[in-house]
């Protein structure tokens, strides 16, 4: 072996000879390997000359100079942060709220042992209704609201592949709703989960929890896997003595199986059945979650540039809050999708869907709160085009979308999107976007009735809109250390108000009407640093304003508390060691500024995860999570998130 | 090494862009290992040494750059993607840049009754019964052997390249 390390300092000169082996010049230096003492000369050598070098040469080449994780995203023309299984297995987090605490950009606040508050930019609230949230394509945010209820969102974590997670307007690929933000859930494959796991843990704020997994063949076809998985939960704090008496449990099983049928074409089908008891203290009774789900993708591949996607799914979501409201509610979904490559220059990607619901809201106390009718179906057809167009090849790329929509709500929508990105050269990108996105009404903003028509919601209300200005710029800094900054600035029309104040006695109903208006404006920051092999930081800084009021003229006084809930500061840090072959420590901290508005104070949190691999098959997990207090609040409702010690054993198969 | 981020269908980020680098330095591996390995006498003798690439394009392009007009014992080098395993048959070598493990384990079962080098850097790839695996530790690029699998299509790898190996198995 060689003692010099060979590395490249400087690559890729753009071409500007006739010969395109040699005009791409690579500047090799041949500098000493941190243990020598002294320095080897400097060599230059071109790229033709690569074939030339000896394999132990080849072999002290470093190529992963820059952050090989972070690569494929760095020209893409949006606030996008990709969260791998590795981070979250890691992590060992346990739900899939906790694992979006680990993404850069995301308000995650938790109220007690089942309520988040979640959102991207702004507008956060325990029905927060401006982000669309997809697990394995299917939706997962209910049209009761437009929000998702996470206590009833569940899968293994060991089996999600990635978490995707775009911040802005994504609605001219996602839909509706896509308005602050996407979260793309994505389930590993069956073949990347095969053999058996077994985890059993608890402690904390567990009582107790139990997972298991198997994945073998389906003959020559394919893969599958089966899942089942219980959690126990205690009861979270309230702010004085005494817990909040929310205990809670979940149980959930699946299955997922990928089958090749041909050279070029897949299917893939898969599904989970969930039932979960949360205790009410108000009621004294368990409020009970359940549901079930099927999907079936089918996808064609042409060649690396196109492919067909078809998918179907059902899904049956069912409630009962045991004080207000019960509700029934099945989904089907059909969508059919088509990339495909015109020129070199030119990727599209057609498509287009039909969704339907129909849902059976049964109210338990109709005096205080009804949805009028109490049986409703929706149904709403889409069609999206997007088209990427390279305008000079590696240097300016363009991305143009839309999507058009007619539901039952307000009838047609349309959502355009213009991006580019700029790529300086490898290391540095520039992108910016301009792009419109609308958040559709749903149940709660057209048939609400609350105190027997005291306030109710209004067919005529229309469609929330944005139109949302970004701009960005990735840089690898150098061979450990890259950024991503993003800044943006959105204005909101036809909000959701109210159409007058609360007073008593009340002359006539309130209703919900399209009085709000406002912006928001903020900026985004993520450092990575891997100072050592064996360390990895990352670090992101958030900051955010909101503005939003009742435009001129409108009795409403409540839409200025609209930005209550969101913190204009968060600090938020990660620090992944491998202190040996088979020990890796995780620290996370975070700070997140108060919410003055409603009395919630700044708070810091301290999670540390550590795991020991004791054997290839056996591994032990304990993981601490807001280690620096008792207890605090992280949102309004005077409940507060206890210090938490779990331990777990985890058993592969 | 995934060429493509597998996303979603509807990635806004499809122009991932794997390093250019890495591929012209795993290049000019593919054309370093033709020199340490001998395939068994071919009954048509041919003109030209054929490399193929299936399933990872943007290495052929990069092949294609750093090797270029290089020659294999006096012949030159021909490179060629392929799209189905039945072409391997023509090819001395081939790249399979396939992230789905079951269709890396189609292709190799394909090929296994011909003497053709198999190299991925796909994970599990050597597990599968593939010949050479790319790995990347600490940033440089390093191989695993799988020797057997290579006796089994009569192909004799050199004590040299075994011995630059990470593992042999």
């Amino acid at each position: 072996m060689e003692k010099c390390d060979w590395k490249v300092i400087s690559k890729f000169g753009k071409n500007a000879g006739l010969s395109g082996l040699s005009a791409l010049a690579v500047f090799v230096s041949a500098v000493s390997s941190s243990y020598a003492a002294n320095t080897e000369p400097v060599m230059l050598a071109r790229v033709d000359d690569l074939a030339s070098l000896s394999l132990e040469s080849l072999m002290n080449i470093d190529v992963v100079s820059v952050s090989k994780r972070s690569e494929p995203l760095q020209q893409s023309p949006a606030a996008v942060f990709v969260l791998d299984s590795s981070a979250i297995i890691r992590s060992g987090v346990k739900s899939i709220p906790e694992a979006l605490r680990l993404i850069p950009g995301l308000q995650v606040a938790r109220l007690d042992s089942h309520t988040y508050a979640i959102t991207a930019r702004g507008f956060n609230s325990t029905v927060a209704d401006k982000l669309e949230v997809l697990m394995d394509g299917r939706s997962l945010y209910t049209p009761l609201y437009s929000g998702v209820f996470w206590d009833a969102q569940d899968t293994l974590m060991e089996d999600i592949d990635r978490i995707e997670v775009i911040r802005g307007p994504g609605a001219s690929l996602w839909g509706a709703n896509a308005v602050n933000g996407v979260v793309n859930i994505v389930t590993k494959a069956a073949a990347k989960t095969q053999g058996g796991v077994e985890q059993i843990g608890g402690g904390g704020e567990y009582k107790g929890f139990a997972a298991w997994r198997y994945g073998g063949e389906v003959g020559e076809l394919g893969h599958y896997r089966v899942y089942a998985k219980t959690t126990h939960y205690n009861a979270q704090e309230i702010a004085g003595a005494g817990d909040a008496s929310d205990a809670r449990n979940n149980d959930q099983l699946g299955f997922r199986t990928d089958l090749r049928l041909n050279d070029s074409d897949t299917l893939s089908l898969q599904g989970d059945l969930y039932k979960g008891r949360i205790a009410n203290p108000l009621s004294n009774m368990d409020e009970s979650t359940s549901g079930h789900n099927v999907i079936a993708r089918w996808k064609r591949r042409y060649d690396d540039n196109s492919d067909t996607e078809i998918q179907f799914y059902y899904d049956q979501i069912s409630r009962d809050e045991t004080r207000t409201f019960s509700e029934d509610r099945n989904i089907y979904d059909v969508e059919v999708k088509h990339r495909f490559a015109v020129g070199e220059r030119q990727h599209f990607v057609l498509g287009g869907g039909y969704h339907t619901t129909d849902d059976n809201i049964e109210s338990l106390n109709p005096a205080v709160l009804k949805f009028v009718p109490a049986e409703r179906k929706d149904e709403t057809l889409d069609f999206f085009i997007q088209d990427q167009i390279a305008l000079i090849e590696n240097k300016l790329h363009l991305t143009l979308g839309a999507k058009y929509e007619n539901n039952d709500y307000t009838g047609d929508e349309f959502q355009p999107s213009a991006r580019f990105s700029y790529i300086l050269n490898e290391r540095n990108t520039a992108w910016g976007a301009v792009s419109r996105a609308v958040r559709i009404p749903n149940r709660l903003d057209h048939t609400l009735d609350i105190y027997n028509g005291a306030l109710v919601g209004d067919e005529s209300f229309s469609s929330e809109e944005v139109v949302a200005y970004e701009l960005g710029y990735r840089a690898i800094l150098s061979s450990i250390l890259s950024t991503d900054i993003a800044i943006f600035y959105n204005e909101y029309d036809e909000l959701r108000a109210f159409s007058g104040t609360f007073g008593v006695p009340q002359p006539e109903p309130i209703r919900i009407v399209n009085d709000g208006a406002g912006r928001t404006q903020g900026l985004e920051l993520t450092v990575r640093w891997e100072p050592l092999p064996e360390i990895k930081v990352l670090a992101s800084y958030v900051y955010q304003d909101m503005d939003v009021a009742a435009k001129f003229g409108s009795k409403d006084t409540n839409i200025a508390k609209n930005d209550e809930n969101d913190p204009n500061n968060q600090f938020n840090l990660r620090v992944d060691w491998d202190v040996a072959e088979s020990v890796s420590v995780q620290t996370r901290a975070r700070w997140v500024d108060g919410l003055d508005d409603v009395g919630v104070k700044a708070y810091s949190a301290l999670d540390i995860t550590a795991i020991w691999r004791v054997s290839k098959s056996v591994e032990l997990s304990l993981l601490g999570t807001n280690l620096l207090d008792p207890q605090h609040a992280e949102f309004s409702g005077g409940k507060e998130i206890s210090r938490s010690l779990t331990g777990q054993f985890t058993w592969h198969f | 090494m995934t060429v493509m981020l597998p996303l979603f269908c509807t990635s806004i980020y499809a122009y991932a862009d794997n390093s250019e680098l890495e591929y012209r330095v795993k290049s000019a591996f593919l054309f370093n290992f033709t020199k340490f390995i001998e395939w068994p006498v071919a009954e048509i003798p041919r003109s030209e040494f054929v490399m193929c690439v299936a399933g990872n394009p943007q290495l052929h392009n990069k092949l294609i750059e750093t090797v270029g007009t290089k020659q294999n014992n006096g012949k030159p080098i021909q490179f060629t993607i392929i799209k189905h395993p039945g072409e391997a048959q023509y090819c001395q070598m081939v790249f399979l840049g396939f992230p789905e493990r079951e269709r890396l384990g189609d292709w190799i079962g394909a090929m296994s009754d011909l003497a053709v080098l198999t190299v991925s850097d796909e994970q599990d790839f050597i597990n599968l019964g593939g010949m050479i695996q790319f790995v990347i530790i600490d940033g440089k690029i390093r191989f695993d052997i799988n020797q057997s699998a290579a006796n089994r299509s009569s192909i004799k790898m050199s004590s040299k390249l075994l011995g630059l190996a990470r593992n042999v198995n």
